[in-house]
């Protein structure tokens, strides 16, 4: 399947382009064709779930979103190409090189887009015949469900203290409980069922994997994002939240970067106070540790051939520096200064 | 002076100049505020705002002999005159250690423990993470015995061109076991105890020991210059560094490395497993996998013959390197240092 001649007998067949020349890029190829360069993907999800992105997509642009691009239409004027080998969509290939998190200019783009993508969804209602698409609302349940998880894998590890990773995670984990707790409280306050509900009557969309190397600085300088593979129905700040999380990673949770994003996409879609204190919430969740810890009890291997033991070892080297920010983010919300009000 | 902005950085630290004299591969300048020290860098911004964090937290731990950096007018560590950047720090009356001379060498390592002592409680945010090492000795060095093994399979492939793909070739075999070896000991052994302890402590490493960035003044007080490369990690970083410069000036001899340690445990203890830790440290060809790296990764940026003789440098130590470290390893074994000082 990965093969050239595949490749361009299958576009050739599905979208009736003429294809030159085919690189693999990431998860995707980068095919040459007759009417120029073109991203072709092949998708996990079933075929009801890529309908419902490419609907998505189509919306945002529609109501006037020109930071992403369209899927391209089959002969048969489908979004997707189902073939037994999978399902495949093919888009424009836009050229350009993927954000710099760590770079001012890219964070203030970062906030400024996304803000724009929220705006550009409102409205959006789920189109008939498709399967839906939402996750808004289930976060207290999931968080609480992953603090459980936690709790019982710390049992485990304790039973078993000669191996490195079960005693560094155990003289970790009540640090790590605290955050849980915490970013649970914080969301009992933020009513986050309010934002779920006002989330629903705008009807928005989110990314969901709004991250840099989904975010293509083209060559006219343009942030432009791309992959929506995994948008759902959900409340905006969930993609602040995590575009937040990344940033801060980034640029070793240094308050200022983190200002940029917020301030950006504040200026172009005003935050409530409602929406800061669940980023607030958002960002004190340990979701990096509890993926790190889930797969390593679970027994579901890394996507990398490093050690479980690395992993934990880089993440626990986050927990007091993220912390640090984290107070200072706290106050600086109640001062209400975080995005200069 | 020619080169140095001295109008500007007098402009942007708020001082008069008196008088300026080339030193080294520092400016010394006499000014209204004191006799100071310009140094042009090559560190981003981001690293020279760390250095100053850094240098300053250790002053407020109490370590008041390093090259106390001066801030801008408006309160930065360093000055940007055009695209170059400056640091100025105050003038050391002192001179450069001798690393010949042992008595000197004893007197640095004394202040690399005093400095250690102090040196923790930083918790801050360090450039993009890279400077913050607790805990990934071992996935570095597997990361770069990776390129040793890569390096070895092109060159098999290929077949030896030259001298030092012969001689890399001879020695790679040898060089990755000791990797593997320093891997398994430290991914078994107390190292990841030790690196969460200082992970806890928020310990700074100086990471530049060398003999040039330690002063001595006419009262055999010592100051500690150039905090560019400064980063957290468990002491033992510096103390490995400082054993290993030491005895690649001198053949590889364990009762040097052994002084070292007494002197170092007088001051700071030396925590169980912190020999064994050493050892890993010291047993990783680092110097090996340096060379590899120049001629196979950074094509075209090193005269070959350069490369060439270094490797045969290298070569000509190893066994001075192996019969040190199977001592080594029977004194991390004997149980010497332990438990608590041995002196007091």
């Amino acid at each position: 399947m990965n093969d050239f001649n595949w490749i361009k007998k299958t576009i050739a067949s599905c979208y009736g382009l003429e294809v030159t020349k085919v690189v693999q890029v990431r998860a995707v190829w980068r095919v040459e064709t007759s009417a120029g360069s073109k991203c072709f993907k092949r998708v996990k999800e079933f075929r009801g779930k890529i309908n419902f992105v490419a609907s998505a997509v189509q919306y945002l642009i529609d109501n006037g979103f020109d930071a992403t691009i369209p899927f391209l239409k089959t002969n048969s004027a489908s979004y997707v190409a189902v073939l037994p080998e999978g399902v495949f969509y093919l888009t424009d290939w836009i050229p350009g090189r993927e954000a710099d998190l760590t770079n001012p200019e890219d964070l203030r783009a970062a906030g400024r887009v996304l803000a724009k993508l929220h705006k550009a969804s409102h409205g959006f209602s789920l189109p008939l015949g498709l399967k839906a698409r939402e996750t808004w609302g289930n976060l207290p349940f999931e968080w609480g469900l992953h603090l459980q998880k936690l709790s019982q894998y710390s049992t485990l590890a304790q039973q078993d203290p000669q191996d490195s990773f079960n005693l560094l995670y155990a003289e970790w984990y009540e640090n790590y409980r605290q955050r849980c707790i915490q970013a649970l409280s914080i969301l009992k306050e933020c009513d986050y069922k309010g934002l779920v509900q006002r989330a629903k009557e705008h009807g928005t969309i989110c990314h969901k994997d709004f991250t840099y190397h989904n975010l293509i600085v083209d060559q006219a300088d343009c942030m432009r994002v791309i992959d929506f593979d995994y948008c759902a129905q959900e409340i905006p700040a969930y993609d602040l939240g995590r575009l937040i999380r990344i940033v801060g990673k980034s640029t070793d949770w240094q308050i200022d970067y983190i200002r940029l994003v917020l301030q950006a996409y504040h200026l172009e879609s005003p935050l409530t106070p409602e929406e800061m204190t669940f980023i607030l919430a958002f960002l004190h969740f340990p979701q990096r540790l509890w993926r790190i810890v889930n797969r390593h009890f679970s027994g579901k291997p890394e996507k990398s051939e490093r050690a479980t033991i690395d992993h934990l070892q880089n993440e626990i080297n986050n927990f007091r520096p993220e912390e640090n920010m984290l107070k200072l983010f706290t106050a600086e919300i109640s001062r209400g200064s975080l995005v200069g009000r | 002076m020619k080169g140095w902005p001295l109008n500007e950085l007098a402009r942007t630290y708020g001082f008069h100049l008196r008088e300026v004299q080339p030193c080294l591969s520092v400016l010394y300048i006499d000014t209204s505020i004191g006799k100071l020290a310009v140094k042009r860098t090559k560190l981003q911004a981001e690293e020279l705002d760390l250095e100053f964090r850094i240098c300053e937290h250790l002053v407020k731990q109490g370590f008041k002999r390093l090259a106390r950096i001066i801030p801008t007018n408006s309160g930065r560590g360093f000055a940007e005159v055009g695209d170059q950047r400056f640091l100025i720090t105050a003038w050391i009356e002192a001179t450069q250690s001798n690393p010949f001379n042992l008595l000197e060498m004893e007197l640095a390592t004394r202040t690399m423990a005093q400095f250690h002592r102090l040196a923790c409680g930083y918790f801050g945010p360090v450039c993009w993470q890279k400077r913050r090492l607790y805990g990934v000795w071992p996935q570095r060095f597997s990361y770069r015995l990776g390129h040793i093994l890569s390096f070895r399979s092109r060159v098999m492939a290929r077949g030896a061109a030259d001298e030092f793909d012969e001689l890399f070739l001879t020695h790679a075999d040898r060089s990755i076991i000791q990797a593997q070896n320093a891997i398994q000991r430290l991914r078994r052994g107390a190292y990841y105890t030790l690196a969460n302890k200082a992970r806890k402590l928020g310990t700074i490493c100086h990471h530049d020991y060398a003999y040039h960035n330690v002063l001595i003044n006419a009262a055999q007080q010592v100051w500690l210059v150039d905090f560019d490369y400064c980063l957290l990690d468990m002491p033992l970083h510096d103390l490995g560094s400082i054993i290993l410069r030491l005895l690649k000036s001198s053949n590889w001899s364990l009762e040097l490395a052994e002084r070292i340690l007494l002197i170092y445990h007088e001051e700071k203890n030396l925590e169980p497993g912190s020999l064994e830790a050493l050892l890993s440290f010291m047993e990783y060809p680092q110097d090996f996998w340096q060379l590899a790296w120049a001629k196979y990764a950074e094509v075209n940026m090193h005269k070959p013959e350069n490369l060439l003789l270094r490797l045969r440098r290298l070569e000509d130590s190893l066994e001075a390197r192996e019969n040190f470290l199977a001592g080594f390893t029977e004194l991390s074994g004997s149980g010497k240092f332990l438990p608590g000082r041995d002196s007091q």
